[in-house]
């Protein structure tokens, strides 16, 4: 699996290309495939109109992003795209002084929440001090074996057919 | 299922929303400005204000002149025009010299004729082969470019974005501007592809 780089020429996915011909309606153009990189680039273009950076200052900071944090093995190449667009854009924040590491932290954390308190089906409203839920977790589907502390165990067991010895 | 809560989506896109919550609260983005922004990229840019374009120049030798020359303000006088004020510059394919279009260091596309760009555009393989073989990227898109013909590669950045004015397709004469610009496809005015036949 070791390709040798002075050898291999880097494809240009076809199968993008079909996904994109497959995407194209209406006007033609692809659609944002998640809601959130519609979010984050929506976002991006909103500040530079704002004046909180120049669209040259973007393409700066997102070039240098893609150059230092390339497409990962296995990795798709616009998930790729969008997650070097949010390293853009969080860095751009970060270094305006207007949003810190932490501020992005503690309002993720408090939509988490928000999500885990909505019934499913509801629209999610932002809340702040939700206590942190302790008894879910996001990705898991709990079965919830083993409570009060005791070591799992199966619920059947056939043992071993030992041969009589003859 | 009996657990009652909303699954939270993946980290990045909770990051994503916490900065947009964090930045109207603050004051610094208004609410539902980037809602707006989204909805024009999804339901008003396309390569369909760039088959306009097109077309129009195709039937108007003023306005294809206009083009060729400015054209920011050619393309706006049809209503469209960037977030930015991108500077647009239209490169004309004739049968001697075809155009194509990359953004090397990430993907500055056309958005005011072409919306979004299509995702083997973004990639590195295509920002990096285009340049240094260009007529081989143009195989594997299956545009066969004679070895006669001159490939010209443009770069487009931050305030300089760069369209493709393709050739009109033979057998076309007397056409509508709104036949014509059915046959203009993305690719054509990207230079990855060429228009559809009559």
């Amino acid at each position: 699996m070791h390709a040798d780089p002075a050898t291999t020429v880097p494809t240009i996915d076809p199968a993008d290309r079909e996904a994109d011909l497959r995407l194209a309606e209406g006007l033609g153009a692809p659609k944002f495939a998640q809601p959130w990189h519609a979010q984050a680039f929506g976002t991006a273009m909103a500040l530079s109109r704002a004046g909180l950076f120049t669209w040259a200052d973007w393409v700066d900071t997102f070039s240098r992003v893609i150059r230092e944090e390339p497409q990962r093995p296995g990795e798709e190449s616009n998930a790729a795209y969008y997650r070097q667009w949010e390293t853009a854009l969080e860095t751009l924040l970060q270094a305006s002084g207007v949003l810190s590491d932490a501020d992005i932290a503690a309002a993720a954390e408090d939509w988490r929440r928000s999500y885990l308190v909505t019934p499913h089906g509801h629209p999610v409203e932002f809340r702040r001090g939700l206590e942190k839920p302790h008894d879910h977790d996001d990705d898991h589907d709990h079965h919830h074996h083993g409570h009060g502390g005791r070591r799992p165990e199966p619920i059947s067991v056939s043992k071993p057919i030992m041969a009589k010895a003859g | 299922m009996s657990h009652s809560h909303t699954k939270p989506p993946a980290p990045i896109a909770l990051r994503v929303k916490a900065i947009e919550t964090l930045l109207v609260e603050k004051g610094v983005l208004n609410q539902g400005v980037v809602d707006a922004i989204v909805d024009v990229f999804e339901h008003n840019l396309g390569p369909k204000n760039g088959a306009k374009v097109v077309a129009k120049a195709w039937t108007d030798p003023a306005y294809k002149e206009w083009l060729l020359k400015d054209g920011t303000a050619a393309i706006e006088s049809l209503g469209f025009s960037g977030f930015q004020g991108e500077y647009m510059v239209v490169v004309e394919n004739t049968p001697d010299i075809h155009n194509v279009l990359v953004c090397t260091l990430c993907s500055c596309y056309p958005w005011p004729v072409l919306g979004l760009p299509p995702n083997w555009y973004k990639t590195a393989p295509y920002r990096s082969r285009v340049v240094l073989n260009p007529r081989s990227v143009l195989e594997e898109f299956d545009l066969h470019v004679p070895d006669n013909v001159e490939v010209r590669v443009w770069d487009s950045t931050s305030d300089v974005r760069y369209m493709v004015l393709p050739e009109r397709p033979k057998g076309t004469e007397g056409w509508s501007e709104e036949q014509l610009a059915e046959l203009v496809t993305r690719d054509s005015m990207i230079g990855t592809g060429v228009c559809k036949a009559a």
